[in-house]
């Protein structure tokens, strides 16, 4: 009878821990009231994301995107080289019939869709540009504010809101 | 003995059990890096010119909306493959993937696609070129097999169609077995039937209504070949 007891005690002590580990593991992927996180980001173990687009019309963009995401942390986006691997892939599709302009997935591509893109401002794609880097970095979509860049909608935005900073520093943390 | 006081202890103990396995279960489905069957899901995310969560706006965008059933799966393709290393040196190749499906058109709610014929739809998403991934949009879903489900697809410069979103109403009653079973006219009556049974799905309503107030988008648009070419001349 006591040893019974002392079995169910040892095995809700078990599943309680185990259950304060997967809580804890999904609350580092979730979000806090401050922090838009995806579960996966594209930085690699150096604290570097280095990005490869010169198959793309909008490398410019890319490159001004980079630095901009840089001047809040040094260093981590960078270009790739024979001695620097990319972490991301950065090219042009032409999907007319797609909603997107830009798409980033954890296989480690962003894909700009020309077909869209090629229709709105200089702004309009720098913020696409800066908005798909963000993903790369690991912030997720924050509707909060359109002043965002981190908005899921495409705007004119071009410079990091306090909460895209807060949800970077976050990210930047588990890197 | 028991004592009352024991008893509630060990139910107390049931409960915690049950509510611990519970969140395991639920935490361990909710996360990138969920893998059901060897493969592990990668939600791509993405930045769009509507909102994709108003049916008037998805209605303006597309050029077709339509109720249709998903006969078969076919091949994936794959855009823009490189080869991407792993911190590990490990190589693998890398390309989105688009899957080929064949579809029966059962009810246009904007546009003349062919009913009750099989076409042909693309949708971005499907097995990454090294099998171990299901890539697919956040929050997005690829066609199943034997499903019905509102289509919102575009059509390309060369008549294709992809799609852009599709939602699921339900699953088909008509395999090839039941077909098979019955007589011709048995078989219009169940797939009327099941037309009705689609009609009474919320998502069927919400876009039937949604094809009638869209939001226009203007872009450049295509005619697809799987078009209803006598309609389309009216």
């Amino acid at each position: 009878m006591r040893s019974r007891r002392k079995l169910q005690r040892i095995a809700i002590i078990l599943l309680s821990a185990l259950t304060l580990v997967v809580v804890g593991f999904v609350g580092a992927g979730c979000t806090t009231s401050n922090d838009y996180l995806l579960s996966w980001h594209l930085v690699d173990s150096g604290k570097h994301c280095d990005w490869d687009a010169n198959q793309s019309k909008y490398e410019s963009y890319v490159v001004s995107g980079a630095k901009t995401w840089n001047a809040y942390k040094a260093g981590v986006f960078r270009p790739d080289s024979i001695s620097v691997v990319q972490d991301v892939r950065i090219s042009d599709v032409s999907e007319l019939g797609e909603s997107w302009l830009g798409e980033t997935s954890p296989l480690g591509y962003i894909n700009l869709n020309k077909a869209l893109l090629d229709e709105v401002s200089s702004n309009c794609k720098q913020n696409t540009v800066l908005h798909e880097l963000g993903h790369a970095l690991g912030l997720d979509h924050n509707d909060n504010a359109s002043t965002n860049i981190m908005y899921s909608y495409n705007t004119a935005v071009t410079a990091l809101s306090s909460s895209d900073k807060s949800s970077y520093d976050a990210s930047y943390a588990r890197y | 003995m028991r004592t009352k006081k024991s008893f509630s202890a060990k139910k107390k103990g049931i409960l915690i059990a049950a509510a611990c396995v519970l969140a395991l279960a639920v935490g361990s489905g909710i996360y990138f890096g969920v893998t059901k069957g060897g493969i592990t899901l990668a939600p791509a995310v993405r930045s769009y010119v509507i909102n994709i969560n108003n049916a008037e706006e998805v209605a303006g965008f597309v050029d077709y909306v339509f109720v249709g059933r998903v006969e078969k799966q076919m091949d994936a393709r794959y855009e823009d493959v490189f080869e991407r290393e792993s911190e590990d040196g490990e190589k693998t190749l890398v390309g989105a993937p688009y899957t080929l499906y064949e579809v029966t058109v059962l009810e246009n709610l904007k546009g003349n696609l062919k009913v009750n014929e099989p076409i042909r739809i693309e949708k971005e998403g499907g097995i990454s070129m090294d099998g171990k991934f299901l890539s697919v949009a956040e929050g997005d879903s690829l066609p199943e097999e034997g499903s019905l489900f509102v289509f919102a697809v575009s059509a390309g410069a060369d008549g294709s169609l992809l799609a852009n979103h599709n939602y699921k109403l339900m699953k088909t009653k008509l395999t090839e077995k039941a077909i098979g079973k019955m007589q011709p006219e048995q078989l219009q009556k169940a797939m009327q039937a099941e037309l009705e049974e689609a009609e009474a799905q919320a998502d069927y309503k919400r876009f039937a209504e949604a094809c009638k107030n869209e939001v226009p988008f203007a872009r450049e648009r295509y005619t697809a070949s799987a078009e209803w070419l006598e309609a389309a001349t009216q």
